[in-house]
Parts: structure tokens; C-alpha cells; sequence
């Protein structure tokens, strides 16, 4: 008999503790708002949300079932966000088993997953970026899957979950070009080299042309006004230039953060909606970058890069690489929640570092076991402020000082 | 030569991954060619004569016009959208911002009714020419924050995402095929002929004209 994982069952109850505990008491923030409230006008009507159009409209779809079906209060417009929270923390599990074929690496980084400040934040509100790390994941997990067994239909559910993942946010086109390209990769010399026209037109069409229509079927409400495919391309562009010209003024008298990629990796970064200095009690402080891991996914990544040799891990690296340089890189402002994205790769990232560095030096095992002890006992302090449980603010005020200083 | 076997399984991937992708563009093709229903068996008469804008926006609905590409032949767009005032309250906020989007909820008027034809399908893009005369001024007032300006026009977006394109008469950006043109007579006059130039020129093409020819409060 197959012995039970209890490592999945208990994690995953931790992360669904973290992210439905005081849920109704959250209060709405204003960008859940925005999204929430033109819903049902796109899916009657096909009219995009003012400001917001540019995004691509998948988001819309799972908030649309779960009002629909849950009827529409906080915990309808929350539900999807929850799901795909716990679904991203289960799904790092399986990949970081995949990768390094070790349950200890895959119990601590989906419990680093399960416990961060900035996912457990972000799967609290109605809010695209849970979704988004969600698909990421599945995407993949299900090319890991492929290159181990190269069976060809495992292609359609790549591309599909490629579809939906870059038709919630563009933000995972990178991580589309890694996919691709690992998949050539592994079929060059059988297929690419000998010029396999069958093989080459299934990739073709499963990598390339079922992503490009699971894109355009989110937008299939939209096309209630009476577009033509040809005028959905060329929204595409207005879309690209609309969301290219969002300046650090656009939104800041809203949030008052303009945050550069690369000070993610250095300061200890939060994103908040409202004053957190107001009496005693802490209000609407949203999401936290977890310094001590975000500081150590730097020199964690280059030594993993250094002693890890199997090519999943390469994957992932190049999956990493493609995802957060284009970040770092881009001249327009961009805020914590595309960090939530890369939550997963961080925990993957310095859950391995801890455990092989264990592993390396037994005589230390004992200091990093404390060391892991106290970054999960971190995401926990700063869980009241997330989930808004009132908290005396007195606790909590050398710690806001400092991600004020640097937010 | 060895003669290479047709591997069944890729063959039936590729079908069923063509199958769902064609599908998908399918649905959204139909979707947009259902609803873009300029009827043409009810338009009676090519050239409607109208009052204000509340007219238009019931010829539209009496001729079940939808998905349309509109030239706007005037000076302002007509597209002011219902003030919003956030609360402290997020649900009555949500309350709040979908009326802003409900058709049902907004009061015509002379200022709006080209955005109640936008949120109720009528109008799916918009070319507004105004005259040159007018262009330098036009421009300033209607610089909205996703227009930019190009070499002799505004380029970009409505709020929701229309495309929008402004340009003078003298230079004009015209649309392919204009499903309808509205023509407001008391800030465009010499509108008529514009429009007769532009079509014997092969320049334009259109549907429905409607003339505006009483600038009233509703």
C-alpha cells in the first residue's frame, strides 16, 4: 500500500488556516473594488473596466463563477484567490519534488510558501496575482512532467495552462519563452534536427497556437461589442502601449509606492492602502517582503547554480532568469504585487540552499534549524497585520518603521 | 530506404490541440459578427434627421444598431462619464462604481449620450473630425489622459479601452467603413460637403447618416 504524504495535507491546511482566518474581517481594499465591481458589466456587455482595460480580462473569470455561484460577499469575490493560494502552495510542493526528488526541500519551501507575508497577503484578496503564481506553477510542473515522460498530449495542457496563465497577466510571458524553449530543447535532436514535420507542426500547435486562442477565448465577452479578430489585434497593441505608459504618477496619489524589481532582493518592501500609525490598532497593511529570504535568494541562487547540476534545475533557472530580469529591467514602475508571482521561486530557491547547506555542515544543522524556525515564526508575526486581526500597534512598530523607511 | 511509421498519437494531438484552438477563435469570431448587427433591411432611409442626442441614442435602439464604428463629425465627444466619489464603505464603492457602468441608471444628455451609446454596444470605436478652424483648441480641451497626440491626430483609447481617433477636417483620419456618421450641423456647417468629398474621393464609406441639426437640452 502506498504510504500517505502527510507533509501535503498538513501544509496545505496551514496555508488555507492563513489565508480564510479573519477573512470577512479584512476589509476591502481598493483595488479588489476595481475588479469586483465591473465584472458582471464585462460578462453582460463585453465593457472593460475604466483604467483597468489594459489588463488582459482572465482575471474577470473565476471572481465572475465564484459571485455567481457563492452569491456576492467578501468571501464570493475572495474565493478563487484562496483556492489558487493553497492550489500555488500544493503545486510548489510537486515541483520542488520533481526537481530535487526531495521531500524535505519540497516540505520547506511550500511551507515557506504556505507561511509567506507577501503570497498569503496577495491569496487574501480578490486580487489576480494568486491566480497568476498558480498558473506559473502548473505550467511548470506540467513540462517537468513532460521532459520526464515525453508523452505528446501532456503538450495540450501545457499550452492550454500557458493560455491562461499569460491571459491573466502578461507578467508570465517569460516564463512562456522558458517553457518553449525547454521544449525544443528537449526535442532537438529527435525532432527539430531530423525534421519531423509531424512532431514540429504538433509543437506548433499545442505551444503556440492553443495559448494564442486560450488568450483571445478571455477575451470572448469583449467581442460582444461587435469586434472583429483583426480589431482584437490591434487592441492587443493599444493594450501593450496603454499599459508601457503607466507612469509612477498614474497611481501614486492611490498607493503611494513606485517600487523597482531590484529592491525586492534589498529592502524590506510592504504595500499598504491606508495609514499604519493610526491609534493602536493596525489598518490595511497588505503585503510584506520577507527580508531574510528575499535577501538570501541572491547568493542561495549562485550557489545553487554552482553545485546543481541536473538540467529540471536548469529549467527552473532559466524560468527564474526570464521572469525577473525583464522586471528588473523595465523602465516603468513596478509594484509588490508582481513579487507575489516570484514568491515561489524564492521559497524553492532558499528552502534548497537551508537543506543542502544542512546537509553539507551537520555540525551546524542545529543553528539553521533554528534559523528556519525563526523566518517561519516571522511570516507568523506578521500575519495579524495581513489578515487586519487588531494587534497592539506598539509590537509591531520598530518592524513598520523600518519597511516605511524603504517603502 | 526505410519508410518512417505515422505516429498515430502525435497525429491525434495535433488534431484535438487544432480542434480546441480553432474553437476558441471560432466562438470569438462569431461572437463579434453576431453582435455587430447593423441591420441593414430596417434602415429605411440612409440620411436620419435628429434633434439631440437622445434621439440618436433611440434611432440606434429602434434599428437595433450594434457594434458600430462611428465618424463624429463635431467639436466634443460627447462622452462624460457619471462623477464617482469614493466612501468608506468598499461595498457601497462597488455599489457605486457599477452604475457608473449601467446604462439603465445614467440620465441622457447632451454631454453623454455618445458614452451611453459606447456602454450600451451601439459604438465600438470612434473617429471624431472636427473642424480645422477648431482643431488647435479641440485638441487642448480633449487631450484625455490616453490620447496621444501623432503627427495630425490623437491617438488612443476611451476610458473602457475604445479606440478613439481625432483629426481635423483638413487632414482627416476617416475609418475604413463607417457603420454610422453623426454629423452635429451647428459646430461642423460644412459638414455635408466634407462628407460628399470624402465619399466621391472613394475615402469613405458608411451605413447610416445621422444630422444633428438642433443643439437643445434634452
Amino acid at each position: 500500500m502506498k504510504k500517505i504524504d502527510w507533509n501535503i495535507p498538513v501544509i496545505s491546511f496551514i496555508a488555507l488556516f492563513l489565508r480564510v482566518f479573519n477573512i470577512l474581517g479584512e476589509v476591502m481594499v481598493c483595488d479588489e473594488g476595481l475588479i469586483i465591481a465591473p465584472v458582471f458589466n464585462f460578462f453582460e456587455r463585453g465593457i472593460l473596466p475604466f483604467r483597468n482595460w489594459h489588463h488582459p480580462p482572465l482575471r474577470y473569470f473565476f471572481l465572475y463563477l465564484s459571485s455567481k455561484f457563492l452569491g456576492e460577499d467578501i468571501l464570493a469575490y475572495r474565493f478563487h484567490s484562496i483556492i489558487f493560494g493553497v492550489g500555488s502552495v500544493i503545486l510548489l510542493y510537486f515541483l520542488a519534488l520533481k526537481i530535487f526528488k526531495s521531500k524535505e526541500i519540497a516540505a520547506l519551501s511550500s511551507l515557506f510558501l504556505a507561511t509567506d507575508p507577501l503570497h498569503t497577503a496577495f491569496s487574501r484578496l480578490a486580487i489576480e496575482d494568486s491566480q497568476l503564481t498558480f498558473f506559473i506553477l502548473l505550467s511548470l510542473l506540467l513540462t517537468l512532467k513532460y521532459s520526464e515522460k515525453r508523452e505528446s498530449w501532456l503538450l495540450i495542457p501545457i499550452g492550454f495552462t500557458l493560455g491562461l496563465s499569460i491571459a491573466t497577466k502578461w507578467l508570465s510571458l517569460p516564463i512562456y519563452l522558458a517553457v518553449v524553449l525547454y521544449v525544443v530543447y528537449l526535442n532537438w535532436n529527435e525532432t527539430f534536427r531530423k525534421i519531423d514535420y509531424l512532431k514540429i507542426t504538433n509543437f506548433f500547435i499545442c505551444l503556440i497556437l492553443l495559448p494564442l486562442s486560450t488568450y483571445l477565448f478571455a477575451f470572448l465577452p469583449w467581442f460582444q461589442r461587435g469586434y472583429t479578430l483583426n480589431e482584437w489585434l490591434n487592441f492587443q497593441l493599444l493594450m501593450a502601449r496603454s499599459a508601457g505608459g503607466v507612469s509612477p504618477t498614474d497611481y501614486g496619489h492611490l498607493i503611494g509606492l513606485s517600487h523597482h524589481a531590484f529592491k525586492w532582493f534589498i529592502f524590506p518592501i510592504s504595500f499598504s492602502y491606508s495609514n499604519v500609525l493610526e491609534g493602536s490598532i493596525i489598518k490595511s497593511v497588505t503585503g510584506f517582503i520577507h527580508p531574510p529570504l528575499w535577501l538570501l535568494f541572491v547568493p542561495a541562487f549562485i550557489y545553487l547554480l554552482r553545485s546543481e547540476e541536473s538540467e529540471k534545475f536548469y529549467f527552473l533557472s532559466a524560468s527564474i532568469f526570464l521572469f525577473i530580469f525583464p522586471l528588473i529591467l523595465m523602465n516603468r514602475p513596478v509594484y509588490l504585487y508582481s513579487a507575489t508571482s516570484f514568491t515561489p521561486f524564492v521559497a524553492l530557491i532558499t528552502a534548497t540552499f537551508f537543506y543542502k547547506l544542512r546537509e553539507k555542515n551537520t555540525k551546524y544543522a542545529q543553528i539553521i534549524d533554528i534559523l528556519l524556525v525563526i523566518i517561519i515564526c516571522y511570516s507568523l508575526f506578521l500575519f495579524p497585520l495581513e489578515a487586519e486581526i487588531p494587534v497592539p500597534y506598539r509590537l509591531y512598530q520598530p518592524l513598520l518603521n523600518i519597511y516605511a523607511l524603504f517603502s | 530506404m526505410k519508410k518512417k511509421n505515422l505516429n498515430w498519437k502525435d497525429l491525434a494531438v495535433a488534431i484535438v490541440a487544432l480542434l480546441i484552438s480553432l474553437s476558441f477563435v471560432f466562438s470569438a469570431y462569431i461572437t463579434g459578427k453576431r453582435n455587430a448587427t447593423l441591420s441593414k433591411a430596417s434602415l429605411k432611409s440612409k440620411k436620419i434627421k435628429i434633434e439631440n442626442g437622445f434621439e440618436f441614442l433611440n434611432e440606434m435602439e429602434e434599428k437595433n444598431i450594434k457594434g458600430g464604428s462611428l465618424l463624429l463629425l463635431d467639436e466634443s465627444l460627447h462622452t462624460d462619464i457619471p462623477t464617482f466619489t469614493p466612501t468608506l464603505d468598499p461595498q457601497e464603492n462597488i455599489k457605486n462604481l457599477r452604475e457608473i457602468y449601467n446604462p439603465k441608471k445614467i440620465t441622457p444628455n447632451e454631454e453623454n449620450f455618445i458614452y451611453l451609446a459606447i456602454i450600451e454596444n451601439r459604438i465600438k470605436n470612434i473617429y471624431l473630425v472636427v473642424p480645422s478652424k477648431k482643431w488647435e483648441k479641440v485638441k487642448k480641451e480633449l487631450l484625455l489622459p490616453f490620447l496621444k497626440p501623432t503627427k495630425n491626430s490623437l491617438v488612443g483609447t476611451f476610458y473602457d479601452g475604445t479606440p478613439i481617433t481625432i483629426s481635423p477636417s483638413n487632414s482627416p483620419v476617416l475609418p475604413k467603413r463607417a457603420s454610422i456618421i453623426l454629423l452635429n450641423e451647428s459646430s461642423f456647417p460644412q459638414g455635408e460637403k466634407y462628407i460628399k468629398t470624402w465619399t466621391e474621393k472613394g475615402k469613405l464609406h458608411f451605413d447610416l447618416i445621422f444630422l444633428l441639426q438642433k443643439e437643445e437640452g434634452i
